[in-house]
């Protein structure tokens, strides 16, 4: 708490401090700006008015430094994995959102399920040149159709369908879900971004 | 629905439309973020405070808004004033459209006799 004694300037000076801390993360020229920005704030708010008072109503109604800059880095950090378009960094940012709410829970689970979807196919053709046998697409009964790894393989009696096929297959299954991922992913995170205020 | 409820549920409804107003008043012309945040308050929404430059500083970076400083006369400090760029302009009709028509189709339902509170 600041003392009754502390000119506001001091006060001023000692949130900007805070406020440079938490906005480390971010690109010197982009805190600085927001530094200044802030500053100006404060100034506007504080001419024509008790300075001391003005000062801290400000203060309250911006919240503290950290809880302040967390705006501005949640902003940084989703447009930067949109930017940046990859996969795991995208993943990356939308885990760290997960828990702010049921939706953005259900979102990042759907995409993960994507993703591992995506893995297993990669799995699958990469295991088949090493167990020919218990990688497969296999149709039981004539009509129940599995694509996976087996151990045991099926019997005789269940026709392979696929045989060194199911590489490319699996190949493409897998891109094909993880371009899914990707494009999904992108959605969420633009849809956080919309949300920030 | 309860008192915290209906807080809960219009605070939802303001971060949906906080862009569509900042990028509204911004239409008539270049503003600074106390202005900004004093015109969408007038307005009837109630930005936080804390919000309104995070917002700012992301729709700059979107190519939304482009920022000068600029020294007013009596002023004793620099003001960093905002303005719509053409991209800004075109993402502010956009929205006004779908916004103007989503509010009609509500208000058409909600309005409509027999739709009662429970």
């Amino acid at each position: 708490m600041p003392s009754e004694t502390t000119s506001p300037g001091a006060e001023l000076e000692s949130y900007l401090r805070r406020l440079r801390w938490a906005l480390s993360p971010l690109p010197s020229e982009e805190r600085e700006e927001i530094l200044r920005e802030t500053r100006s704030h404060f100034l506007e708010r504080i001419a024509g008015g008790d300075p001391q008072a003005r000062f801290r109503e400000t203060a309250a109604a911006l919240g503290d430094p950290e809880d302040y800059a967390q705006g501005f880095l949640d902003g940084y950090r989703l447009a930067t994995a949109v930017a940046d378009g990859s996969g795991p960094v995208m993943l990356g940012q939308a885990l760290r959102l997960a828990g702010r709410g049921f939706g953005a829970f259900l979102g990042t689970l759907g995409l993960l399920c994507i993703f591992l979807l995506a893995a297993a196919h990669l799995a699958l053709a990469v295991l088949k040149p090493i167990f020919p046998e218990n990688v497969g697409a296999w149709l039981e009964d004539g009509r129940r159709l599995s694509l996976g790894f087996m151990s045991p393989p099926p019997g005789p009696d269940v026709p392979e369908l696929l045989g060194y096929w199911i590489i490319p297959v699996a190949l493409l299954l897998s891109i094909g879900l993880y371009r899914l991922g990707v494009i999904l992913l992108r959605h969420l995170l633009r849809s956080y971004l919309r949300r920030l205020a | 629905m309860s008192g915290v409820e209906i807080e809960r549920w219009k605070s939802q409804l303001l971060k949906g439309t906080a862009e569509l107003a900042v990028l509204a008043v911004l239409r008539d012309g270049q503003r600074y973020g106390l202005e900004i945040l004093e015109a969408v308050r007038r307005g009837g929404l109630e930005l936080a405070e804390g919000t309104i430059y995070p917002l700012l500083n992301r729709l700059q970076k979107e190519g939304k808004l482009a920022s000068c400083w600029v020294q007013d006369e009596g002023a004793s400090h620099p003001r960093k004033y905002y303005r719509l760029t053409p991209s800004g302009a075109s993402l502010l009709e956009a929205m006004r459209a779908a916004w103007l028509e989503y509010a009609a189709d509500v208000s058409r339902l909600v309005g409509k006799e027999g739709v009662h509170a429970e």
